[in-house]
């Protein structure tokens, strides 16, 4: 393996998720490579020094702050989560309400007659007797159209 | 002593104390994530709240397939990414305290021209630069760098947290760690 192949299995080889024969050639290289050994110096410190940093423990209130969270049901403090969840609740309850009204208007037969087959037996009622109307009082049909174009 | 499974079980069954035996031992480590994330501790303590409180209103999820810690580790993960949208902004406040248990802030540290020489002070420093080091990294790799070097999780859990492939999580964590290898130069 040359330097740029060594170089990527630096991480592997400080975390120890070399395989034996990865790890042997690794460490061969190491002892031959000034270059290669003074980079992995400085990725092993770094893990050192992040590794070393001091742990932090929880606070000693924790676990009652989650318990009385847990028994007061509360799922979030933050307020923009609960107004988002708040929405999402009007969201989905103005769908159902709308889907209700909707499935109702659809099996609920139509109040609303249909011009084009409802009416056409009355409109030719009337249109027929507006006719008889008009031959019977000598009204022509020209004047018929002026009366209703104004 | 009940083990994980046996204590979720319990707390399915709506036994608190079992829930609470869970928290008390994975608070520290779920802490120490958030922190090492945030830098911050009263942020800290709010993730890790609702991080528990999420664990345990959504135990009923948890299938078991994979290690509680596991499952656990992916919502702090979540947490500390929903934490940091809140935030106005990503960078490191100087005047946030980032030593726990310690009084003196970074602010302090940095500003203090007459710092004391002695080993405590000189360590205490040195961490605080290192965390800060750490806070300036991309959100990705900060995260990779706390899993990794800071809790010594396992490449294949990292990519099961994170949902990752674990190549992935090498190259991640080979450019977090170089970027840090830059800034930490001095060190």
């Amino acid at each position: 393996m040359n330097c740029k192949k060594f170089k990527i299995i630096f991480n592997a080889y400080i975390d120890n998720a070399l395989t034996e024969q990865d790890r042997k050639l690794f460490e061969l290289h190491l002892s031959d490579c000034a270059g290669c050994s003074k980079e992995y110096a400085g990725f092993q410190n770094i893990k050192q020094l992040v590794s070393g940093l001091s742990r932090q423990n929880a606070p000693a209130n924790l676990e009652n702050k989650v318990m009385e969270k847990i028994q007061n049901g509360v799922f979030t403090s933050n307020p923009l989560e609960l107004f988002i969840a708040a929405a999402k609740t009007s969201l989905i309850a103005a769908v159902f309400i709308f889907g209700i009204i909707a499935a109702l208007s659809f099996f609920t037969p139509s109040a609303v007659p249909n011009s084009k087959t409802d009416n056409v037996d009355a409109m030719s009622n009337y249109i027929l007797k507006g006719n008889i109307f008009a031959k019977q009082n000598g009204i022509s049909d020209a004047k018929i159209m002026q009366a209703l174009l104004g | 002593m009940l083990d994980d499974l046996q204590l979720i079980k319990l707390a399915k069954e709506g036994r608190l104390e079992a829930f609470e035996a869970l928290m008390s031992k994975y608070k520290d480590r779920v802490y120490n994530i958030a922190f090492s994330f945030t830098a911050n501790h009263s942020e800290s303590d709010d993730i890790s709240q609702n991080i528990f409180t999420k664990a345990y209103f959504n135990l009923k999820s948890f299938e078991e397939k994979a290690a509680f810690s596991t499952w656990l580790y992916r919502i702090a993960v979540n947490e500390c990414y929903n934490g940091l949208k809140k935030r106005k902004n990503n960078i490191l406040s100087l005047d946030v305290q980032i030593c726990g248990g310690e009084n003196a802030s970074l602010k302090d540290t940095i500003e203090d021209k007459s710092v004391n020489v002695e080993d405590t002070a000189l360590l205490k420093a040195m961490q605080l630069k290192i965390r800060k080091a750490i806070l300036e990294l991309p959100d990705k790799y900060r995260m990779i760098v706390t899993l990794r070097d800071i809790e010594d999780i396992s490449y294949e859990e990292i990519s099961e947290i994170m949902k990752i492939s674990q190549n992935k999580v090498k190259v991640w964590l080979f450019r977090a760690r170089t970027k840090l290898k830059d800034k930490l130069k001095n060190i």
